[in-house]
């Protein structure tokens, strides 16, 4: 007998603009000990359930179908009722744990009302935290949520879902906006908490890797509808449906890493040994150094990806480069007799602020052709038109403001602003991490394709080691400020010299492992 | 919203066409008809000097609707002009504005109203005077915040890299963005500021006697409303009507124009 | 904690060195000379020059205005606020006498605000949308819009004229409070209905409030403890803030009232071209608001760790 069983379940929300059909008809089961993953892109409606199975839904979603936990149907219970099976029958470790710990709370006092409310010996409190990986430090004081880095947060949230020793516990996107060693440490958790609990879990998460790494089962989520479901090793190794075969395949860890080898063109941006101090917070904050004596040269029709930490000043390199920050020390050469502005252009991370959101897109797109002076309204379809095609957009998007269109599309618009003036060179900051996988294959294979046409040089932004090696020439890899290595794409993610390289290189393959 | 809308326009327009709508001058005495109830030919009556209420309503509305029209736009200018330059440039204009903002913010406004308004004497200047001295600072800093998270939004600094100049960014892209909370803070300013300057007239600090304005109305019905209370009820109804008006399309228009992430545009 | 009063002290001092600056300008702009107003006071009808200017003299005006502001600062800051032109007594004592009335008012009215506005502006932001928020919302603009004095006039003729349930003004029992006390209380009442509606609400959105449902802890414990305890924050820094706007409206009331408050003291001066007192007000009003808004942000950072553990790391 299945531990969870939910049989046609749908769910509509209410919306200004009509109802929109969240989930549309998913029969699912979990049985005892087992563990589940729902994966699918965002709207996919794998929240959605998980939330559903919690009657935690906003206000403004009709739930229709039924679910049940051990025969017993959660529809059918009173609000009372629910509260109590909360946390004790069913635990969730929520998405963003930014934001899901009380902030004014100390998680011990959190820990304890979560063990009291559920009838659970108050002393258990220190034990469960440190299983989390949170031992209790020397001294006997409690720690608020702002003193706890993101990891931590999500290991403290953990520890709360499992306080109530639930028999199925919810993960809700468990790894998302971590970086490659937070989310190893998280299946590690996830991973630890079932092997001492025996309980079963419902993972949901975008990540196919932490899918194929904890799951049992993996369940393929589209528009709301069950795409294909199997056991994870058959599925990671022969995907059957065509959805899940992209899907499977626009994971950058699948992805090979570029062959291509180096392009010897003429070098056409140079930075010699760059470095810029930054003020941040109030007046007297005291300058960080954000890039030191940083060099790289990028060849014509060459891909140099950047990659690193979050924080290791990869930004604002970007920024100095294209003569939007002056550098302290150092020199910048672009070989162009034009203005910087036509020659290099940038396109940045959050493609739903790249446009003023007053503007038409038709306007905003063609603003560089009027800033310029290169021609009227016809002069600009004339270069847009092509432009468009290319990337699969349709015309008719340009007639909308920037909120009414959605992110993958935004960027691939911005890529066809910033090509009108037609640069040399092309700065990729982060250009697709809030994206989804699927999109971020396009765009980023639109842009591959361009390039070649062009013969554009690109330097690409990304926190993601195996998305840059996958079409990156080459690789720089910045800590701290600095450039400690830069080799073709290859040789650096197989056989890193320095130890940054290393580090980074081991937190990558730590994800891959355990799926193979 | 649009009920708002359509009364105080109805109001607004009565009142600014005072001269050729009111029945009677404001100030036409008629000792022999004092304090007479509705009638044919005094619709709302007389006061105690046997001068018309509806006309003296309607000439009345035009002055508190026109100076505190004036100055509300006045203080707006004044912190629009502020708040845009410490939010776009920073550095020690932004540091001397942000000083004198939280030095009038740390000042209790009606209290310093009063006072400047008392020092200067009985009139509409010095009502202006105090009005705009104690309440640019709230646009300025409004301004100011606004135009600081503008400049730094992405797509400024994408305009930037796009070879955008200062003046386009400001012209073009700035000010527009910054319009929408501009007429929220506008409207929902310019209601407390209809409330503020009755309340100075009331208290005989701004326009005289014989002038019609309705906190001087109010205040001259004191002696006898027991007798005749409309006196009274009339232009109290007013200025609540018209702030009630104007604050309700404060509300509407910060709920219309609130950011698609549901932020509001202002607190 | 000693480190962070003492710091929020400091930024308190230049906006109290401002509030004098204003102060003393006032002084400066105010038409007519007062040293020919105090030759009239003390019985000479027409002045002449040479008195006048003997008497510029003797008031120390003849002197350059940084010297005459250093020397009025001076006094100010041993309590000294001069004396009244027209009663000629001490500008301070007479404040210190008053001050008590004024701020029993106040408070009055501070306590009536919060125990109308915060229960059901909490209220709305819980019901968001419901018919009883909808309503509420409509209740508290008409409240924001509504003139004070004439409210107050049209209580006193309804419950104190036609129904006699109220005396109309004057001071004595706790019942010549009722009326005065509710009449400054609407408006701050209204915004606190809308501010504390707006917390609840924006409280509730948090994952935090998600998480804490999702653990099963009860509904009143999510609300109050998870929701508010984050949110009081804000309320109490407005809450600090209406205290010094409430003096500036006591103004009407005390007038209307006949209530011989602070507010009435000023107003009585300003129409007998009393600088001295106008003064006075202006800079007690001041510090009292400077006070308040120093006790609100003290008390936040009681009720914020982040603030206290921050204070102590740094």
């Amino acid at each position: 007998m299945s531990h969870l069983t939910i049989r046609d379940l749908r769910v509509t929300f209410v919306t200004p603009t009509g109802p929109l059909a969240a989930v549309n008809g998913v029969d699912l089961d979990v049985a005892p000990g087992e563990i589940v993953a729902l994966v699918g892109q965002s709207g996919s409606g794998k929240s959605v359930i998980a939330m559903a199975t919690l009657r935690l839904l906003p206000a403004n979603a009709t739930v229709e179908g039924q679910i049940q936990l051990d025969g017993r149907d959660l529809g059918a219970c009173s609000p009372a009722e629910m509260r109590q099976m909360r946390g004790a029958d069913i635990g969730l470790i929520p998405q963003n744990p930014a934001a899901s710990l009380t902030p004014v709370l100390s998680v011990e006092m959190q820990m304890r009302e979560t063990l009291r409310r559920h009838g659970r010996a108050l002393s258990d409190g220190p034990d469960l935290l440190a299983r989390m990986g949170l031992p209790t430090r020397n001294s006997r004081r409690r720690r608020y949520p702002f003193e706890l880095s993101g990891g931590m947060k999500q290991r403290a949230l953990a520890a709360l879902g499992i306080a109530g020793r639930p028999n199925l516990l919810i993960a809700d996107e468990p790894t998302k906006g971590l970086d490659a060693r937070l989310r190893s440490q998280i299946v590690e958790t996830l991973a630890t908490a079932r092997h001492q609990d025996d309980m079963s879990m419902l993972i949901v998460t975008h990540d196919l890797d932490v899918a194929f790494a904890l799951a049992d089962r993996v369940i393929v989520l589209r528009n709301g509808r069950i795409v294909e479901q199997g056991r994870a090793r058959a599925l990671a190794r022969a995907p059957g449906d065509p959805y899940t075969r992209a899907l499977v395949a626009a994971q950058p860890s699948r992805m090979p890493v570029c062959s291509a080898g180096p392009r010897r063109g003429p070098p056409i941006l140079t930075a010699d040994a760059v470095g810029r101090r930054m003020k941040s917070g109030g007046l007297f904050a005291r300058p960080v150094t954000a890039v030191a004596d940083a060099s790289l040269t990028l060849a014509q029709g060459e891909t140099l990806g950047l990659t690193g930490p979050s924080g290791c000043g990869k930004s604002t390199l970007a920024r100095i480069l294209l003569g939007l920050l002056r550098p302290d020390t150092g020199t910048i050469a672009h070989d162009t007799a034009g203005p910087l502005s036509r020659h290099a252009q940038l396109l940045s991370q959050h493609p739903e602020t790249a446009f003023d959101p007053r503007w038409r897109l038709e306007r905003s797109v063609a603003e560089p052709f009027a800033i310029h002076r290169l021609g009227g309204p016809r002069a600009t379809r004339a270069v847009v038109r092509p432009l468009l095609e290319a990337l699969d957009l349709s015309p008719d998007l340009l007639r909308r403001f920037p909120r009414q269109v959605s992110g993958g599309q935004l960027q691939r618009l911005a890529l066809v602003r910033a090509l009108l003036v037609q640069p040399k060179v092309l700065i990729l900051d982060e250009p697709t991490s809030m994206l989804d996988v699927l999109t971020q294959a396009q765009v980023m294979g639109a842009i591959r394709d361009l390039q070649d046409t062009r013969d554009l040089a690109c330097l690409f932004i990304s926190h993601d080691l195996d998305l840059a090696a996958a079409f990156s020439h080459r690789i720089a890899v910045m800590e701290d400020g600095r450039i400690v290595e830069t080799a073709p794409s290859g040789q650096l993610r197989h056989a890193p010299q320095s130890d940054a390289a290393r580090r980074l290189t081991e937190a990558f393959d730590a994800g891959r492992a355990r799926v193979a | 919203m649009k009920v708002a809308v359509t009364v105080l326009a109805a109001i607004a327009a009565l009142c600014l066409a005072a001269p050729l709508v009111a029945p009677y001058a404001p100030d036409a005495i008629d000792m022999t008809d004092r304090l007479s109830g509705p009638s044919f030919e005094h619709w709302l009556g007389t006061d105690h000097l046997g001068r018309d209420l509806l006309s003296r309503l309607i000439w009345g509305g035009r002055s508190t609707i026109l100076l505190a029209l004036i100055t509300t736009l006045a203080t707006l200018a004044l912190g629009l002009l502020t708040g845009a330059l410490a939010g776009y440039f920073g550095g020690l204009v932004d540091d001397g504005i942000e000083g004198l903002v939280l030095l009038f913010q740390g000042l209790p406004g009606l209290s310093f109203m009063l006072a400047i308004a008392g020092t200067l004497g009985p009139g509409a200047l010095s009502i202006f005077i105090a009005v705009v001295i104690t309440s640019w600072a709230d646009f300025a800093r409004v301004v100011r915040a606004e135009t600081l998270r503008l400049r730094e939004a992405p797509w400024v600094e994408g305009l930037r890299a796009l070879g955008a100049g200062h003046g386009r960014v400001l012209a073009l892209h700035i000010v527009p963005n910054l319009l929408g909370p501009v007429l929220v803070l506008f409207t929902l300013r310019l209601g407390r500021i209809v409330l503020a300057i009755a309340a100075l007239s009331f208290l005989g600090l701004g326009l005289q006697p014989p002038n019609a304005e309705w906190g001087v109305m109010i205040n001259d019905a004191r002696a006898y409303y027991r007798g005749a209370p409309i006196l009274m009820l009339a232009p109290g109804l007013c200025i609540l009507t018209v702030a009630l008006c104007v604050n309700l399309i404060g509300d509407g228009l910060r709920d219309r124009l609130a950011e698609p992430d549901g932020r509001e545009v202002l607190p | 904690m000693a480190a962070y009063v003492l710091r929020r002290l400091l930024l308190a001092a230049p906006v109290l060195f401002g509030a004098t600056l204003i102060a003393f300008t006032l002084g400066v702009v105010a038409p007519g000379d007062p040293a020919a107003g105090a030759l009239m006071q003390s019985g000479f009808d027409a002045p002449t020059q040479a008195e006048i200017a003997a008497m510029r003299t003797e008031l120390g005006l003849d002197r350059p205005l940084p010297v005459q502001y250093v020397s009025w600062l001076g006094n100010v800051l041993t309590g000294d606020f001069g004396t009244s032109i027209y009663t000629d007594r001490s500008v301070s004592e007479e404040f210190a006498r008053r001050l008590p009335t004024t701020l029993a008012l106040a408070a009055s009215a501070l306590v009536l605000a919060i125990l109308i506005g915060l229960p059901s502006g909490l209220a709305m932001g819980y019901w968001a949308q419901s018919f009883g928020d909808r309503a509420g919302r409509v209740v508290a603009l008409a409240l924001l819009s509504v003139p004070g004095f004439w409210l107050a006039l049209m209580l006193i003729l309804v419950f104190a004229e036609t129904l006699r349930w109220l005396p109309t003004s004057g001071l004595g029992s706790w019942r010549h409070m009722i009326l005065p006390a509710l009449v400054l209380s609407t408006g701050m009442a209204a915004l606190l209905m809308r501010l504390s509606r707006a917390v609840m609400l924006e409280a509730l959105a948090g994952a935090h409030i998600t998480a804490a449902r999702a653990r099963g802890l009860a509904e009143i414990r999510v609300v109050l403890i998870h929701a508010l305890k984050g949110a009081a924050a804000p309320l109490i820094t407005v809450i600090g803030g209406y205290f010094g706007a409430i003096l500036g409206g006591s103004v009407i009331v005390e007038v209307i009232f006949a209530i011989p408050g602070i507010g009435q003291y000023a107003v009585e001066g300003i129409f007998r071209r009393d600088y001295p007192v106008i003064q006075g007000y202006v800079l007690f009003t001041a510090a009292v608001y400077v006070v308040f808004n120093l006790a609100a942000d003290v008390a936040c950072f009681v009720v914020n760790p982040q603030l206290r553990l921050g204070a102590r790391v740094a």
